[in-house]
């Protein structure tokens, strides 16, 4: 087992946490560390502010999924004190062997039963999801239906508290009326429509958090708010006539409040099976006014061609113990692939377990095969979904360039055509952070001619250009990330 | 019809979400756009739709109004959202640009992030985080080369020195659009920079624009400029005309390439300024530069003086212009220059123009007294001529032993040389004892070092007389070598510490060097000299450093 830099920045949460295990070991805190005799456990003793020192280990039985583990009180794993661990291991200090002690030997068997009965588990909802969803109850049924029941009154209430808003003028929201809003919407707890409570919470955040004067981006939420309200409506009241029905197809679930359990979308056969995946850009999005970090990454399926979201959501106040992603050059191969129920472009993806293997030119060409090279298809798809209010506004879409020009270089603006001569304008957008388009100028004539392009949607009401950003070049030989 | 008629609208539509929807009713702001919107609209329904609304909005109950202007601004939103068109404009030539394919982009998102943020922002550590990419070759990525030239603007010299020097060079050529492309010939230090990063990675290609920003450049950009020039010798006729620039730093910096490339017509128009009103102007080029042309100059020009002092034919002006020009042959570590001056001495020239100096009534009469010294550290510096300090340090040694001779710098290089010769024991028997040493400041901690090769892998031994007998004489940075040596010398150590809070304000680099000692050798009072440093001390720099040697860091 070879721990390197790259691994240790694979498993840590953050910089921070990497740094802090760094200075670990500089400062000598380590008063013993050990190795078996297999190379898979290693384990240590680590100076804390106390007395006594915490003893952490890492465990790689199962090379795959390591287990990290540390008698410290903190609720990051891996703590530092693991990352500490982790680092003497890869600057090559001394470790002594030692035999795996036998609290962790009890707990490798605990885990392995724990597998069998998960891989059970699984196996039940194969079968479950081979028989489609199961027969409910009258009961089951007339509970379900008061259920929809609440979560209708729940949404005259929020489209009450809209109104309420409107009719007031956003203008003359100050502190307390916005409160006395902020108290109406926790009083929604008891509806059964947590989705449209935190866009509500969303909503009032920004009035108050923002007051400079830009009231587009609030108007807009509470169109958008509207918006889900009346669907919602609508297919709730449909719901009622088979309540054990949900919507597979659409946001619609998710956006009122459910939240999707691998289980579900195992039985609603929302998944595809070995699939392999090429990330083809990844960024960190900052939404202040939702008090979060996004780690957003745009992935291409090697079979279907669709691009994938695989989305990872941080709040602020959490951020320290919710690992973050980071970019991949690698070809994910996912056994199991989970795609939530969307009508957007880009579904948002999750998956279990996955192995890599590395990129190779062939891998390219598949890629290359899907992107798309009618524009007025493109064009079409993304109006489609831009008019959708509920779905995402910057929709993603990989295409093959007949030509690409520029009308400003240095990442001003450039234009992209098809063989038909239909355009897209090209420039960058703020919705997808550091962006360097300006690497475009640097593109070799080879490079430019027949590119394939990911690019990132984004219509501008203020001066009218429907524009994409473009978030990496796809050759025959390489990614181009420009994000 | 376009996108701004609807977005007027919206903006109309905007107002009233902030004054509040129960103003809509008979608002004029949206009721003059309903005709437009009903003539669209009978080619295209959704603009009926919305005209419709418009109406009803503008028609309705205050109760009522608040959802109507939500419906009607939703349907506006989702009609806009298909609006968006192209832009345009005419191509550009010329492009892209790229000659040779551009490095991968495989840094990963996390690390590519704090590099920039790193290059971008101001903070502490970041020096570290661009050193430890730097050594990962992380700056491979192109990604990464905006930021870097940003860096060069850096307000912390450190970062952008180390940027400059280390890690643009290593880019290489697929950088030097970048950096052509924003530079402008009137910036300041950051743009200098950035001319001389370009110069590292094509010499001969930056040249001309070399030569043009000499001509039309602002002043810091000229004196890189002339500064860059100097490597390149064909341009040396070119230089000489800027040698009158009107800015010192452009002048100087034109001087020191001049005699960097050896230019014989620029090193004699130089050395004719001396006998100026302009001498002023050249004196620091000479005195910092050297070439083989500007040596023979220089012993040519001292020669004439020489022979004029000798012949008993000097004036003040002459002995003065001698030792002008004995000052000028520092730093060029020159055999030729050596030999001259020691025949100098030989010859008596150096005491007859000290004489000529002293007899006159000028304040600056104290440093040409130190005409013989400045002569004699000339030679004992270029290192070619020691057994002429030795020998004549040891016909002079009575004279010396005598109170009205201060012999600093002869019995300091007398000291290095002589402990070489004859070894540490019989130098002390036989000199130190004579009292001279006690009397000169010249014997350094730093030529204690060297001449004992103390921190070298093959040291001199010495014996512990030459502590003690050193502790003694008032040079207190010496303490600091002694107490490495003697560790367990308690008085050595208590004037270690002694001299640590004397100059904690006035020194902080050698009160840092004498913690630094302390903790690394785990003084028992170590914790309490940290708070001290750390409260008096005005300079942070080394708090980190310092830290880790307290005794609950240590491992």
């Amino acid at each position: 087992m070879k721990i390197t830099e790259d691994f240790i920045r694979s498993v840590s949460i953050n910089d921070s946490a990497m740094k802090n295990g760094q200075d670990l070991v500089k400062k000598g805190k380590f008063i013993s560390l050990s190795i078996d005799e297999d190379n898979v456990f290693i384990a240590g003793s680590c100076q804390g502010s106390g007395k006594t020192p915490y003893t952490c280990s890492a465990d790689f039985i199962n090379e795959e999924s390591p287990v990290f583990r540390c008698s410290c009180p903190s609720r990051q794993i891996p703590c530092k004190h693991v990352m500490g661990l982790l680092y003497a291991r890869a600057m090559e200090k001394s470790f002594e062997t030692a035999p795996v002690p036998d609290d962790i030997l009890a707990k490798r068997e605990k885990k392995e039963v724990a597998a069998v009965k998960k891989k059970e588990k699984v196996e039940k909802l194969e079968q479950a999801a081979a028989l489609g969803p199961a027969e409910k109850s009258a009961a089951w049924k007339r509970n379900a239906i008061k259920k929809i029941d609440t979560q209708l009154t729940g949404i005259s209430e929020v489209e009450k508290i809209l109104v309420n808003m409107v009719q007031g003028g956003l203008g003359a929201m100050d502190a307390k009326t916005i409160s006395s809003f902020l108290a109406l919407v926790k009083g929604l707890d008891a509806w059964y429509i947590p989705g449209l409570q935190n866009e509500m919470n969303e909503l009032l955040g920004l009035l108050k958090s923002s007051k400079d004067g830009n009231w587009t981006g609030k108007v807009n939420q509470i169109c958008s708010l509207q918006t889900l309200v009346s669907r919602s409506r609508d297919y709730l009241e449909k719901k009622k006539e088979t309540p054990e029905v949900l919507d597979t197809q659409t946001e619609i679930e998710e956006l009122i409040g459910h939240a999707w359990k691998l289980e579900e979308l195992a039985q609603h056969k929302l998944f595809e099976d070995n699939v392999k995946l090429a990330e083809l850009a990844f960024h960190v999005i900052t939404e202040p006014d939702k008090q979060q970090w996004v780690d957003e990454s745009f992935c291409i399926s090697l079979t279907s061609g669709r691009v994938f979201r695989v989305v990872n959501y941080r709040p602020f106040k959490a951020a320290k113990y919710i690992k973050e992603l980071d970019s991949t050059q690698a070809v994910v191969l996912v056994p199991r692939l989970f795609i939530y129920p969307a009508q957007a472009l880009n579904p948002r993806v999750r998956w279990e377990s996955n192995t890599f293997e590395d990129l190779t030119p062939e891998h390219l060409k598949i890629i290359r095969s899907f992107a798309m090279s009618d524009f007025a298809e493109v064009l079409k798809a993304v109006k489609n979904q831009l008019k959708n209010l509920l779905v995402s506004r910057n929709p993603a879409v990989f295409v093959k360039c007949a030509s690409l020009k520029a009308i400003e270089d240095r990442g001003g603006l450039y234009e992209a055509r098809d063989e038909k001569g239909a355009a897209i304008t090209l420039r960058p957008n703020s919705y997808s952070g550091l962006n360097f388009m300006h690497l475009l100028d640097d593109l070799t004539i080879d490079e430019v001619q027949n590119a394939c392009l990911l690019l990132l949607f984004d219509n501008n009401v203020e001066d009218g250009i429907l524009s994409a950003s473009v978030l990496c070049v796809v050759t025959d030989t390489r990614i181009i990330r420009l994000v | 019809m376009g996108l701004p008629v609807l977005f007027e609208i919206d903006q109309e539509l905007t107002r009233l979400f902030v004054a509040g929807s129960r103003l809509s009713t008979g608002d004029a702001g949206v009721r003059k756009y309903i005709p437009a919107m009903e003539k669209l609209g009978e080619r295209v329904p959704v603009f009926k739709k919305l005209a419709s609304l418009m109406k009803e909005l503008t028609e309705s109950k205050p109760e009522e109004s608040a959802s109507k202007l939500i419906e009607t601004r939703c349907l506006l939103l989702a009609v806009i959202s298909t609006q968006g068109e192209n832009a345009s404009g005419p191509n550009l030539d010329s492009w892209p640009q790229g000659q040779i394919a551009m490095s991968d982009t495989t840094i990963s998102s996390r690390e590519l992030a704090k590099i920039i943020e790193a290059l971008t922002t101001s903070g502490s550590g970041r020096l570290e985080i661009v050193k430890s990419a730097h050594e990962r070759h992380l700056f491979n990525d192109p990604r990464t080369h905006r930021a870097l030239i940003t860096g060069l603007g850096d307000k912390f010299s450190e970062l952008s020195d180390y940027i400059s020097a280390q890690i643009l060079p290593t880019c290489g050529e697929i950088l030097k659009p970048h950096l052509e492309r924003d530079m402008t010939y009137d910036g300041g230090a950051p743009e200098a920079k950035r001319l001389r990063a370009l110069h590292r990675i094509d010499p001969l290609g930056m040249v001309d624009k070399i030569k043009e920003i000499m001509i039309s450049g602002s002043v810091a950009m000229k004196e890189e400029a002339a500064r860059l020039l100097g490597n390149h010798p064909e341009c040396g006729s070119f230089l000489l005309d800027f040698m009158n620039d009107k800015k010192k730093e452009v002048r100087e910096a034109v001087m020191a390439s001049l005699i960097s490339m050896n230019n014989k017509d620029g090193i004699d128009k130089i050395l004719e300024m001396l006998n100026t009103k302009k001498a002023g102007q050249v004196t620091n080029p000479i005195i910092n530069g050297n070439s083989p042309y500007l040596v023979i100059r220089l012993i040519e020009m001292a020669r004439n003086a020489a022979e004029l002092i000798e012949s008993n034919n000097a004036d003040k002006s002459v002995a003065d212009n001698f030792y002008n020009l004995v000052t000028y042959m520092e730093n060029k570590n020159s055999a030729d220059i050596a030999d001259f001056l020691i025949t100098c001495l030989d010859s008596g020239t150096v005491k007859k123009a000290s004489r000529v100096l002293s007899e006159k009534d000028d304040k600056k009469q104290t440093e040409k007294h130190q005409l013989e010294l400045t002569v004699f550290n000339i030679i004992h510096y270029i290192g070619l001529r020691k057994d002429y300090i030795w020998n004549y340090f040891l016909n002079h040694f009575d004279e010396m032993k005598s109170k009205k001779w201060k012999p600093d710098t002869i019995a300091a290089h007398a000291f290095e040389i002589g402990i070489e010769k004859l070894g540490p024991e019989e130098f002390f028997d036989t000199f130190i004892d004579s009292g001279i040493y006690d009397k000169i400041a010249g014997i350094t901690s730093g030529l204690f070092q060297n001449t004992f090769r103390i921190y070298s892998e093959n040291p001199v031994p010495f014996s512990r007389r030459f502590a003690s007998y050193f502790l003694e004489a008032r040079r207190s940075d010496i303490y600091l070598t002694l107490a490495t040596l003697y560790p367990d010398d308690k008085e050595t150590l208590k004037k270690v510490i002694k001299v640590f809070k004397d100059t904690i304000k006035s020194d902080y680099y050698r009160s840092y060097v004498i913690l630094s000692y302390l903790g690394r050798n785990n003084h028992p009072d170590y914790k309490d000299l940290f708070e001290f440093y750390k409260e008096k001390s005005p300079y942070k720099y080394y708090l980190e450093e310092l830290e880790t040697y307290l005794p609950e860091n240590r491992g």
